[in-house]
This record gives structure tokens, sequence and C-alpha cells, in this order.
């Protein structure tokens, strides 16, 4: 049952790249897998084989495994030292990649970060849309390839203050200067005129019915002001 | 690879001939392996929970209690949603923080969005259950859980680009009512979450009140649009315009998950800002261009990454009259 599951997973992954949707510790886990079950390489084989025909390019010769003779013929030649150093170079690199990646955690700023509409926390700026972040993707949130159930998941802010961030390239700042600037009242006051307004288009728009307008941030009569 | 799966499938069917029915039959073998959770029957069972939700949602009356996370946030409110007649009246209030009560005006159940029109299946262009939502999105029904103490269904919709936001629900298996919503990137990292702590049905209202002003049903006047958007996700489609005097003119786009809205105004002295902000899921990216002899602030809000956000902005240009 176990094993059953596994190569059902092994499958979906194996098809997942087909489609370009594998993250790369999935990528890592096929090509391992490929490695020791002949199955499945034949399985991506046959992929391959199918996509080609779909997009109208079959070879016209007849599909032969040549990746046996062609790891034969590697075994042969001489080894270069400065391939193994490689070698243990990027096993360790790709070991401390798993394990930041299970140590990681979500980083999103719930704030208006950039125009800070919303005025109770430090500005930073925000992690979507950032791909810089993507090295942050929770294990323990959303698993690779989402197998697990998600509502474990947790969101984690990425508060100035906190110092086991600090240390982290995890946020990054927007290149543009005007990104990291409070921005007048009058531009706070439109952003939160436009949210508002968009708010009602998200509310008819996307299944979610009056949900939505929990997006819309509240000002706050007299925001803090703590450096002045 | 296998980006409008139904498609291609009919163009090899069209293209079949019989040195290729092994291939036909193995590339439907493939269609169904290569998409596990998005068998045919499946895609049927995912239509049905979108469309019942999107139904529950504003046909029943029900009141509850939910949290809404996003960043290091947590942010509690309260729901009441009630139907008579054929009218909903939604009230949401928040618990936290500055007190504020949102109210939309009230809409005839049987006014549908175009959004309402995609989840429901509804539109009549579409062809095949989902097929049009199906292009952009993979859906993936999960291990049930529990939620606000009742049974859920997961389902689980990421998305084939890097263009749009992915979306896990919770659906209630006896109301169809989300209890749980979550917004995710395209890299799989966790935005914004709501989730119920508590949910109950209500029997139907007395006859409400509603104010003969209030709008019912959208109008389908549409203002004259004086701006076209160059680019924008594919699968996504206009939601209306409108027009006021202080926010200028707005667009509104969804796919049927997620929406954006488009303001564009001559650029005002203290407000020509550029730059970008965010809220959970929520992107606003602002900035001025010149058409013409003036100055306008576009702005781009919405579910988007800040990047979609960014490059529909960049796309923003006057009609040309005639």
């Amino acid at each position: 049952m176990l094993e059953n599951n596994q190569t059902t997973a092994m499958r979906e992954s194996l098809s997942a790249l087909m489609d370009d949707q594998t993250s790369e510790m999935e990528l890592m886990r096929v090509l391992k897998a490929t490695e020791q079950q002949p199955e499945l390489r034949q399985r991506w084989a046959n992929y391959q084989m199918i996509s080609a025909s779909m997009r109208g390019d079959m070879p016209a010769v007849p599909y032969m495994d040549l990746s046996s003779s062609i790891s034969a013929a590697l075994e042969d030649e001489t080894v270069h030292a400065s391939v193994v150093a490689e070698k243990t170079w990027l096993h360790r690199v790709g070991r401390m990649a798993i394990a930041a990646s299970v140590a990681g955690a979500v980083i999103v700023t719930g704030q208006l970060s950039g125009f800070g509409v919303d005025s109770n926390e430090a500005p930073a700026f925000a992690a979507s849309g950032a791909p810089s972040v993507s090295g942050a993707v929770p294990s323990a949130a959303l698993p690779a390839g989402f197998r697990a159930p998600e509502f474990s998941a947790r969101t984690v802010s990425s508060h100035k203050s906190m110092p086991a961030l600090e240390g982290r390239a995890l946020v990054k700042r927007a290149p543009s200067a005007p990104v990291s600037r409070r921005p007048s009242p009058e531009v706070q006051a439109y952003l939160q005129q436009v949210m508002q307004l968009h708010a009602d288009n998200a509310s008819v728009n996307t299944g979610r019915g009056v949900l939505s307008y929990a997006r819309v941030p509240t000002v706050k009569a007299q925001p803090p002001q703590p450096s002045e | 690879m296998v980006r409008a799966p139904y498609k291609s499938f009919l163009l090899l069917l069209s293209a079949c001939d019989l040195k290729r029915r092994r291939l036909l039959v193995a590339a439907v073998a493939f269609l169904f392996i290569s998409m596990p959770a998005v068998a045919a029957d499946n895609l049927e069972r995912v239509g049905v929970l979108l469309g019942g939700m999107s139904q529950a949602l504003r046909e029943q009356s029900y009141q509850g209690l939910f949290t809404y996370e996003h960043g290091g946030s947590l942010e509690t409110l309260k729901l009441l949603h009630q139907v008579s007649d054929g009218v909903e009246v939604s009230s949401l209030e928040r618990l936290n923080g500055p007190a504020h009560r949102y109210s939309p005006s009230a809409r005839k159940t049987d006014c549908l969005s175009p959004s309402d029109r995609r989840l429901r299946g509804l539109l009549p262009d579409v062809s095949g259950v989902l097929a049009d939502l199906a292009a952009h999105y993979h859906f993936y029904i999960r291990e049930d859980q529990r939620v606000a103490g009742r049974e859920a269904t997961v389902l689980q919709i990421v998305p084939r680009d890097e263009y749009r936001f992915g979306h896990t629900f919770t659906i209630d298996k006896a109301t169809s009512l989300p209890l749980g919503a979550m917004i995710f990137t395209p890299n799989k990292t966790v935005l914004e979450r709501l989730q119920f702590v508590d949910l109950s049905l209500l029997a139907e209202a007395e006859p409400l009140a509603v104010a003969p002003s209030a709008f019912l049903c959208r109008s389908e006047s549409v203002p004259e649009e004086l701006w076209a958007v160059g680019w924008m996700p594919s699968g996504f489609m206009s939601a209306g315009v409108n027009r006021s005097e202080s926010v200028g003119d707005m667009m509104m786009f969804t796919d049927g998950l997620s929406s954006f809205s488009v303001f564009i105004r001559p650029s005002v002295d203290g407000v020509a800002a550029q730059g970008q902000a965010q809220r959970g899921a929520t992107v606003a990216f602002m900035q001025q261009y010149r058409f013409g002899q003036a100055m306008y602030t576009v702005s781009v809000v919405g579910e988007v990454p800040v990047r979609t956000a960014q490059r529909i902005a960049n796309s923003v240009q006057p009609r040309s009259q005639g």
C-alpha cells in the first residue's frame, strides 16, 4: 500500500515535471527515482514521446533507451578529480537547500508595505510577487507539490525587529527608492479609496462574497508617529 | 506542456487515423496520468464544488466569526448574510482594532457577476465543465478536513502560470459555504488565510428593509470606455467599468477566482506618487504616465502578483478616438 502510494506520488511528480510544475526538490527526487526504477524511466520516455507526437515532431527512428549504454560508457571514462570535487560540493549545497527549506518559514508582510497605509508596523517590502523569497517555500506550511492537507499552514511576519530574521536575506527591499518611503496622506487616502472600491469588485468577482472586505485596510483616525 | 488538455485531445481526435490510433490511446492514458486530480469526473466534481460555493454564499442566510490572517497579523471579523425574497444583504464587522463595519449594497441573488457565471458554468461561449478555468489552473481535491466543527472538502487550485495566485478553499459539506480560503503565490508562499471559527445557518429572514436606492443589480449601461488595457493574463475578462470624481475611471476584471481593478485619473499634485503596496494577497501598483500632453496616475489593485499588476499598468493606453 505504502509502496503503491509512493509510486503514484512519483508518477504525479513525473507528470508535473512534464508540465514544468516541479520544485527543485521534487525534480531531484524524480531524477533519483528514475535511476533506480526502470519502470519510471520507461514511463518518462513514453511521456516524452507522447508530448513529441502531440507537438507533431516524432522522431523518424524508433525509440531506443540509450541511457544504460551511455552510463556504461561513462563508467569506463577516467574520472577527473575536479568532477568529483564538484559533485561533493553540489551534494553539500543540495543538502543545505533541503535543510533550509525544512527550516524555512513563510515570510509574508501583511501590511501595506511600500506605501505604508497600515501604520502599525514598520514597513518592509512585501514578499509576494517578488520571486526573491522563493527560497522560503515553507515545507511545514506547503510541502513540495502540495501533497498534504494545507490548513496547518502558518504565516509568519517579517517584522523588522525580529532579530532571527535580520541575518537572512529573505526579505529584500525593492530596488526603486519610492517604495520604502512613506507616502503623503493624500496618496494614502487615495490608496485606501481604490482598495475599498476594488474590494467591491472582489466581493462579487472572486467567489468569496463579502469575505473580500476583510482585506480593506482600516486607516486609523490618528496614526501613531513614533519617530516624531 | 498540457496547457489545454482537452483542446489538444480534440485536435488529436480530429487528426486521428489508423496509424495514430495506438498513440491516441497512449495520449488518453497520459492525460489521465498527468492530471491525477483533474480527471473528467473529478473536474465535474470541482465544478459542483465551486458552483455550489458560489451559490451558497449568495443564496443562504448565515452568520459567523472568521479570522483573517496575513503576514504576522490576525484579525477577527463577524459576518452576517441574510436573504429574503431573492434579495441579499450582508455586513462585515471588524472585531479587532478600530471599529469598522462594511455594508455592501443589497443585491438580487439572481444578479450574477461574471465570476458567478464562470464558477457556476454558465458562460455561454465555453464548452465543457470548467474548461476555461482548467486552462489556467490545476485542481486538486485534498483530504477532508474539519473546520469550525464542520466536515469540509478541501479544494486546491494551483495556477498553471506565474501571472496569478493559487487558492485553497475548504468547503463545508453540509452547506457548501467556504469555511476557509487561502491564497498563495505561484511559488507556493502563503499570502493570506481566511478561516471560520464559527458558522451557523439562519432561518430565512423577515422581509428586509432595503433602501430603494440600493443597486440590487449593477446596471448594464456602460459608460464610454476611454482606456484600453493592452495586456492582461489570459482568462481574465471584463467585469464592468465605473467612473467617479474622486478616483477617476475604474475598469474591473476577473478570471473567476481572482480579480483586479485598474484606476486611471489625471495626476494631481501631492498624489503623483509611484510605488507598490500589499496587504495580504491584495497588491496595489501605482505609476505615473504621460498620455499626450497630460500626466495620468494609473493604479492597478488586485489579487495578482505585483509583476502582473505592473505589466497591466504599463499596458494601459488611451483608446483612440473614433
